[in-house]
C-alpha cells in the first residue's frame, strides 16, 4: 500500500478495485485505521463494481504522526465563545486531505462515505468541496448540533478511558471490553472475529497519542447544522438504534438537515461494525450509490 | 365492532384513542383480518396521542364478499406473474382496495390520515399515497414491496406455507394450518411467537370468521393484477416510512430497500431478526418506530 503527500502531510492508503469502477472513499473513525473495519466491507464494496479508496487519517496507523498535546476542553471553550480554538488540525484539515487525496489519485469526483469522525470529515468533504462529491454516505455520525443526546456516560467512558499498561495484552483486552460498551445489541459480540482484528492492528500501529490531536479536532470544528440545510449533494443517512456513543437522534438530525436525505435505521445496531451485519451495509451503500448514478446519467 | 357503508361495500371497523385526533388508519395485509393488528400496538399507538382505525378489507373477516364476481383462476394470475404481464382476468385490483380505505375515511368524516399498511396492506397503503394524496397525511409501508419483479422471491417455503390451503374445513385443522404458516414466515428467533401465543392468536382469528376462500383467491389475483408502483412512488411528497424484517422469507427485505429507495426522502427502518409477522416481542419495536414516525411526520405537517 502506497503513500500520498498531499495537503501538507504524508496519508497511507491504499486502492481496491477496477480502475473503471465507481469511485467511493471510506474514511475512517475516531483512533481508526484504515484496516480496522471488516475486509468483507470493501471486498463487498469491490465486488459491487467500486473502485474503493481507503486511507488511514493523519495521526492514525502509517500516515503522518503530528506532535504536541492540544487542550481540547479549551478549544471547546474557545468555539464556544467565537474564538479561533488553539489546536494543530481540525476535522476541516482532515476533509481537504480527503479532496488533495483525490487529486493525488487523479480522481475527479467520487462517492464519500465515513463513519463516526469519518462522518464527520465526509460531511465536512461534502461542504467544502460539493464538486468532488458524487453523493455523501455518513454512518453513524453526527451534525454535532449541540442539543443532541450526549453518549451514554458508559460509552464515553470506554472510548477515553485509557488502559492499564501499554502491553499489547492489555491494550487489546482493554480494547475489546470497551467496544463491548457501545456495541451492537442485534447480534453476538464476535470476540474471536475482533480479537484478531484488534491484536493486527495493533500490530500495525498503537499511537494513543494521536487520539488526543483528533479529539481535538473534533472539539475545534463548529457544529454543521446550518451548513448542512444548504447541501445539494445526495446524501445517505444510516444509523442503529442500538448506538450508545452517538445516538440515533444524531443521525436523524442530519438526515433532517441535509434536503432530500435518505434516512436508514437498523434495529439493534450499535456503534460497530458486526462481520455479520456487512453484507447488508454493502447493499445500502451499493444500492444508495447505484441510485445516484443512475440520476445522474 | 361497528359496520360501515364505503365505496359501495360494508366494512366492519374499530377504532381507538379520542375521535378529533390525528387519524391513523391501519390496513392489513392479504388473508388476514383486521385483528391481526395487536391490539396491543392499537391502544399504544392511540395512548400516544393519534385515533387509530383499523377495518376489515374486502373479501376477508366481516366485510362485505364479493361472490358475485366469482371466482378468478389463480393459476392463470400465477402464470401471467411468470411473464411479468400484469392478470387481465381479476375480479378488482388493488387499486379498488386503496379506494376502499380512502372512502372509508370519508365516510367516518375524516378529512386525512397517516396511512400504515402492512404486506398487502403495504401495497395497498402506497396506493392510497398515490391515487388519494389529499386523504394521505404519511405513509407507512410495513414488510411490503413495490411490486419490483426484479426483486428477490420468496423462499420456497414461506411462498408454499402461504398459499397451501388446509387439507381439511374443520376447526382444528384451521388451526393448526393457521399456526404452521406463521412459524414458516414469522420471526426466526428470539423475537418469534411462543406457541402457546400463536394458539390464542390463531384460534381468535379462525373462531372470529367463517372460512372463505373464495376472497382469499379474488385478493391474490388483485395482488398479481397491480403492475409495479416504483414509478408513481418517485412522485409521493407526503413523509413515508418503510418498516422491514431482515430476515422476512416471504416479502424480502430487498424489496423493503426498493419501497423506500423510489420514495423522496423516505424513512427506512430495518429489524434484524424479524420475519413477517406480528409476534408479541415485536410490538414495541413496531410501537417505537411507528410513534416516532408519526410524531414527526405530524410535527411537519403542523410546521407546513
Amino acid at each position: 500500500m502506497p503513500d500520498a503527500q498531499v495537503n501538507g502531510v504524508k496519508l497511507h492508503y491504499a486502492v481496491d478495485g477496477p480502475a473503471g469502477g465507481v469511485p467511493l472513499v471510506i474514511i475512517q473513525g475516531f483512533g481508526s485505521q484504515m484496516t480496522s473495519w471488516p475486509a468483507t466491507l470493501h471486498e463487498g464494496l469491490v465486488a459491487n463494481g467500486h473502485r474503493v479508496i481507503r486511507f488511514d487519517n493523519r495521526d492514525v496507523g502509517l500516515s503522518q504522526k503530528f506532535s504536541g498535546i492540544p487542550d481540547a476542553r479549551a478549544a471547546a471553550k474557545a468555539l464556544a465563545a467565537g474564538e479561533k480554538p488553539v489546536v494543530p488540525y481540525t476535522l476541516a484539515d482532515m476533509a481537504d486531505d480527503v479532496a488533495a487525496l483525490l487529486d493525488h489519485l487523479g480522481v475527479a469526483s467520487a462517492h464519500v462515505a465515513g463513519g463516526s469522525m469519518g462522518g464527520m470529515i465526509a460531511q465536512l468533504v461534502a461542504l467544502r468541496h460539493p464538486q468532488r462529491v458524487c453523493s455523501l454516505i455518513s454512518i453513524f455520525s453526527t451534525t454535532s448540533d449541540p442539543s443532541l443526546p450526549r453518549s451514554s456516560p458508559e460509552a464515553q467512558a470506554a472510548l477515553m478511558a485509557p488502559p492499564p499498561s501499554q502491553s499489547k495484552d492489555d491494550v487489546v483486552a482493554h480494547t475489546l471490553k470497551n467496544r463491548r460498551v457501545y456495541a451492537s445489541t442485534a447480534w453476538p459480540f464476535d470476540e474471536t472475529f475482533w480479537c484478531a482484528n484488534v491484536s493486527s492492528n495493533f500490530d500495525r500501529s498503537y499511537f494513543p497519542e494521536g487520539q488526543a490531536r483528533q479529539w481535538a479536532a473534533i472539539m475545534a470544528t463548529p457544529y454543521r447544522t446550518d451548513a448542512l440545510k444548504a447541501l445539494r449533494v445526495p446524501t445517505l443517512v444510516l444509523h442503529g438504534t442500538a448506538d450508545v456513543l452517538i445516538p440515533p437522534e444524531a443521525g436523524i438530525h442530519t438526515a433532517q438537515c441535509i434536503p432530500g436525505a435518505r434516512l436508514t435505521l437498523i434495529e439493534g445496531w450499535g456503534h460497530d461494525m458486526p462481520p455479520v451485519f456487512m453484507p447488508h451495509l454493502i447493499a445500502h451503500i451499493s444500492r444508495f450509490t447505484a441510485d445516484v448514478e443512475a440520476s445522474r446519467t | 365492532m361497528p359496520q360501515i357503508k364505503a365505496n359501495g361495500l360494508s366494512f366492519e371497523y374499530d377504532t381507538f384513542g379520542k375521535a378529533g385526533d390525528p387519524a391513523v388508519l391501519f390496513i392489513m395485509g392479504f388473508a388476514a383480518q383486521m385483528t391481526a393488528w395487536p391490539e396491543a400496538l392499537m391502544k399504544s399507538i392511540a395512548g400516544e396521542g393519534f385515533h387509530v382505525i383499523r377495518f376489515d378489507n374486502r373479501d376477508i373477516g366481516k366485510s362485505q364478499y364479493l361472490d358475485h364476481l366469482g371466482v378468478p383462476d389463480v393459476m392463470a394470475a400465477m402464470g401471467s406473474l411468470m411473464t411479468g404481464i400484469p392478470f387481465a382476468g381479476a375480479p378488482y385490483t388493488l387499486n379498488d382496495m386503496a379506494k376502499d380505505a380512502a372512502e372509508l375515511l370519508g365516510a367516518l368524516n375524516i378529512r386525512n390520515a397517516h396511512i400504515v399498511g402492512a404486506s398487502m396492506g403495504g401495497m395497498i397503503a402506497q396506493l392510497v399515497a398515490i391515487n388519494h394524496p389529499g386523504v394521505t397525511r404519511s405513509m407507512t409501508s410495513i414488510m411490503s414491496t413495490t411490486g419490483n419483479p426484479a426483486m428477490p422471491q420468496a423462499t420456497p417455503e414461506a411462498m408454499t406455507a402461504l398459499i397451501t390451503p388446509p387439507a381439511d374445513t374443520s376447526r382444528e385443522t384451521r388451526i393448526a394450518h393457521g399456526m404452521k404458516m406463521i412459524r414458516a414466515i414469522g420471526s426466526p428467533g428470539n423475537l418469534a411467537a411462543t406457541e402457546e401465543e400463536l394458539k390464542v392468536t390463531v384460534t381468535a382469528a379462525v373462531d372470529r370468521a367463517p372460512y372463505h376462500p373464495e376472497g382469499i383467491s379474488r385478493q391474490l389475483c388483485a395482488i398479481l393484477a397491480s403492475p409495479p408502483r416504483n414509478a408513481m412512488l418517485k412522485n409521493l411528497r407526503m413523509p413515508a416510512m418503510v418498516l422491514h424484517g431482515i430476515d422476512d422469507p416471504l416479502v424480502r427485505v430487498e424489496a423493503g430497500r426498493d419501497t423506500a429507495a423510489s420514495i423522496p426522502g423516505c424513512r427506512l427502518v430495518e429489524v434484524p431478526g424479524m420475519g413477517h409477522d406480528f409476534s408479541n416481542a415485536l410490538v414495541p419495536i413496531y410501537h417505537k418506530h411507528l410513534s416516532a414516525f408519526l410524531k414527526d411526520a405530524e410535527s411537519r405537517a403542523k410546521a407546513a
